[in-house]
């Protein structure tokens, strides 16, 4: 694998008594698609947040192109070049979708300097790739659950990334949509960009997925290709739970 | 000696401050709303006290169910039928709305009371109690004592009844109250009920030791704005403690600063309070 | 969201402008002092809206910045500064203050930012009240212009008007670029807009400097005329009720909105309370229950639907309106 894009070390975040995110080593390399799965409450989103610099890290240092960026704020992460999508969608509701798609643009890239009129014309674009171009008018807070996700990816893209970060883009989803979804992250994929995924349908992360990583409790358990992992016997616990490991030991 | 002193009257002052508060904090915490109407029905529940005493020589004490009951249905009315309608709107907009109805309360007062100040002087009014050369005066103990009782009162209210849980929980998640059955557009009004009655009947208690005109509600207001903040919102014993606090910063403000920069200082604790506890003292995340 | 206005918008602008310009040649005094009240009431609300309109922090500050301003103007003007150099040391000072004040107040949000602005303006109150510069309670004059009322009239008219056009020709501006956006993209979600690359810590100071700068200014001009200053004259909370409400009939995050709220509603409140000069202030609580039940969203919002659906439908849309925000 080539070069690294970023990069984790010993990343820990509490919330009072309660450790999220416990000493998670991480590399995402340029140009993979690297899914993060595990149980409920494994710390997922926590460590998106602390990448994205939402929360703020207890100890450990996380790199991105060899900068370290943990202390750094939202916005100027943002305009390094990490995009991300939030599980709950979080639009401007009151805005229309090219509205949306356009606050990416004008501001999500270092060389933001562009004003109104381009940063239209790149959302457009995105929206054409996404496929809401037909919904530029609409008001966000119009659109269906699946028009919203694609309406996050959109404006997440807009911000020109070089890595995005996505947090359970599927869920709620139907079958047809989700077959859509998969689709349009192997094009952002093919067009140059990273991408890290949270999912919880495993179907999706074997389908896409170049590595795997496995949180639980927020520790990293397991690390590597998805089939590999998925056989893992402390992953297959953690997911299935220790008794029904038990369980199918005795019966053979 | 000047200190036991000052500091016996901080805490009785403290006492009436947190009953002026304790029915903004309610409304606020439960409905979001930053009620501007808080400190017009602390005015009207005094006026109800004052022109009882005056007209008919109901003793100011017995007036305190009645200012209850009237501003009670006057406070449900009002949000039933008024804020009720855009609850769900920008949170400014029932701040404003609130706004034009004070405009409109307020003037009506001036026009019915005129703007003279009244105070309620029943004949024990000068007495006090000295020792030591400590003067505590008879009025203000049994206004700061009634003012506790009713804080502890609505305390219990919240905490042992069925409505009492109502409002807690329509508090926490309004989606799901909604689904368990209850009636928020009822528990609403009632806990804007419950706000005005608490403030006229703090009103009620104001009146005897103190002057009131149509003008002072936006005084007590503020008053309720900075106990609040410094308390931290939606808890009845941030109230309190916010109460205390104002009236200890005010009094001992007057002592070291002169009397004309007690009010200056009260703003100070404000601000102060919200630059490093954004969320009042006593306070909890997650409520703006 | 905002798109720039056409030859014709302009052409229309320029003529009202125009006419406001000629309107004193042929008025009497008293209808030049209404007008000057008006644009002050619009100065007060295009400023709120920078910060309350587009950026949806409820803000009581303007009359802050107001007071400042007008006491400022008095200082200097009595220690012989000239009237124009008084407005821009006063706007730049209130900038440099909404700067200062801001960078704490804005962490804070929903009704504790009202409050914090709140009590940053009754403190201002509080402490001209009690500083000997200011006067004091006692008050503070100022020299009294040189010249006849007809000279004086027009001069404080047009200087409020001034004011008014480069208050208006900056939010013109500040809403057709990124910096509008970003105010906007705040008040819809200020985590997203963080998370599309809004500085919004940097944007929100902007918007509460730029919406404190032109109250400060007005504020100046109302001193010199008014030539005699008390606390609770300038520092009245109700400049900023009538900032926000003027701007919330108009139209919330608009342009226009705080123009045609403040023009429409002072020049009609104004017949309407010369009839009941006593009862001014209840006329305008009514106004302001009114239109928050059946205008919450504005009279810009009510015209578009209008436009949209026809003068009929005008008494559905006002019940629709009513029922959007309820429980």
């Amino acid at each position: 694998m080539s070069e690294v894009l970023l990069e984790g070390r010993a990343v820990s975040k509490r919330f009072g008594g309660l450790t999220a995110v416990s000493a998670v080593d991480f590399t995402v390399y340029k140009g993979e698609i690297l899914g993060l799965i595990g149980p409920n409450g494994a710390g997922k989103t926590t460590l998106l947040n602390c990448i994205t610099g939402f929360d703020s890290l207890n100890e450990g240092e996380i790199f991105f192109r060899g900068t370290r960026i943990e202390s750094l704020k939202p916005h100027v992460i943002t305009r390094m070049g990490i995009a991300r999508t939030f599980q709950i969608v979080q639009p401007f509701p009151n805005l229309t979708v090219l509205d949306n798609v356009t606050m990416g643009a004008l501001f999500g890239s270092l060389d933001a300097r562009k004003e109104v009129k381009r940063a239209h014309a790149v959302a457009e674009e995105k929206l054409e790739m996404v496929g809401l171009i037909n919904k530029a008018d609409s008001l966000a807070s119009q659109l269906t659950l699946a028009e919203r996700k694609r309406l996050e990816f959109a404006k997440s893209l807009a911000t020109d990334p070089e890595i995005i970060l996505l947090d359970e883009v599927n869920a709620g989803l139907n079958q047809a949509e989700i077959l859509n979804a998969i689709a349009l992250i192997r094009k952002v994929r093919d067009q140059g960009v990273t991408v890290l995924i949270i999912e919880h349908l495993m179907k999706v992360i074997m389908d896409l997925s170049d590595r795997v990583i496995v949180l639980h409790h927020g520790e990293k358990i397991a690390e590597g290709a998805p089939r590999e992992v998925t056989s893992d016997e402390q992953v297959i616990k953690a997911y299935l739970g220790e008794k029904y490991v038990a369980m199918m030991e005795k019966l053979g | 000696m000047i200190y036991i002193q000052i500091l016996i009257n901080s805490i009785l002052l403290g006492g009436i401050y947190a009953c002026i508060a304790v029915g903004f904090s309610l409304v606020w915490g439960v409905m979001n709303i930053l009620n501007i109407l808080h400190g017009t029905f602390l005015m009207l529940g005094g006026y109800i006290t004052f022109w009882l005493f005056k007209l008919y020589g109901v003793d100011p004490f017995l007036s305190l169910p009645i200012s209850a009951i009237v501003m009670f249905a006057a406070g449900y009315a009002i949000q039933r039928g008024l804020i009720n309608k855009i609850v769900r709107a920008p949170m400014f907009m029932s701040l404003i709305l609130t706004f034009g109805l004070q405009m409109i309360v307020v003037r009506l007062a001036i026009y019915f009371f005129t703007g003279d100040f009244r105070t309620v002087q029943p004949s024990y009014a000068s007495f006090s109690i000295s020792f030591y050369g400590l003067i505590i005066p008879f009025i203000r103990v049994a206004i700061f004592s009634l003012g506790v009782i009713l804080t502890g009162l609505l305390f219990w209210f919240m905490a042992k009844t069925r409505t009492g849980r109502a409002i807690r929980a329509t508090r926490m998640d309004l989606d799901s109250a909604q689904l368990m059955g209850v009636n928020i557009g009822n528990i609403y009004a009632i806990t804007y009920g419950l706000g005005a009655a608490v403030a006229a009947t703090a009103g009620s208690l104001v009146s005897v030791g103190f002057a009131i005109s149509p003008v002072s509600d936006l005084e007590f207001l503020s008053k309720a704005f900075i106990i609040c903040t410094i308390g931290g919102l939606g808890n009845i014993s941030g109230a309190l403690a916010g109460g205390l606090i104002l009236g200890l910063v005010e009094n001992f403000g007057a002592l070291y600063l002169g009397p004309g920069l007690q009010n200056a200082v009260g703003y100070v604790v404000l601000i102060l309070v919200l630059f490093i506890r954004p969320t009042g003292l006593l306070g909890r995340k997650g409520f703006e | 969201m905002f798109k720039p206005w056409s030859k014709i918008q302009w052409f229309l602008m320029g003529m009202g402008v125009f006419a406001l310009i000629l309107m004193p040649s042929f008025s009497e005094n008293d209808v030049i002092r209404k007008w000057m009240d008006i644009l002050m009431i619009a100065i007060l609300a295009t400023s709120w809206n920078f910060i309350g309109g587009l950026t949806g922090y409820p803000s009581f500050a303007p009359a802050a910045f107001f007071g400042l301003g007008a006491y400022i103007t008095a200082i200097l003007m009595n220690a012989g500064f000239n009237f124009f150099l008084t407005l821009a040391i006063g706007s730049a000072f209130g900038g440099v203050i909404a700067l200062l004040l801001g960078i704490p107040i804005l962490r804070l949000r929903g009704h504790y930012f009202a409050i914090a602005t709140f009590g940053v303006a009754e403190f201002f109150r509080e402490m001209a009240d009690n500083l000997r510069i200011t006067g004091g309670g006692d008050g503070i004059n100022l020299p009294q212009i040189i010249g006849g009322p007809d000279y004086f009239t027009r001069f404080f008219y047009f200087s409020m008007l001034g004011v008014a056009v480069l208050a208006f020709l900056v939010q013109y501006f500040v809403t057709r670029h990124r910096l509008g956006y970003g105010l906007v993209a705040i008040r819809e979600n200020e985590d997203a807009a963080a998370m599309t690359g809004i500085d919004t810590t940097k944007y929100k100071i902007i918007a509460f400097v730029l919406s404190s700068v032109f109250p400060a200014m007005a504020g100046g001009v109302y001193a010199y005329r008014a030539a005699f200053l008390e606390p609770i004259d300038v520092f009245d909370i109700l400049f900023s009720i009538k900032a926000i409400v003027m701007t919330m009939l108009g139209g919330v995050g608009t342009v226009m909105g705080p123009l045609v709220g403040s023009f429409l509603m002072e020049y009609l409140a104004d017949y309407l309370w010369s009839a009941f000069t006593e009862f001014h202030s209840m006329l305008l609580g009514i106004i302001i229950v009114l239109s928050v039940l059946f205008l919450p969203r504005g009279l810009m919002h009510l015209f578009q639907e209008l436009r949209l659906k026809g003068w009929r439908s005008l008494g559905a849309i006002l019940r629709n309106n009513i029922q959007r925000f309820r429980v």
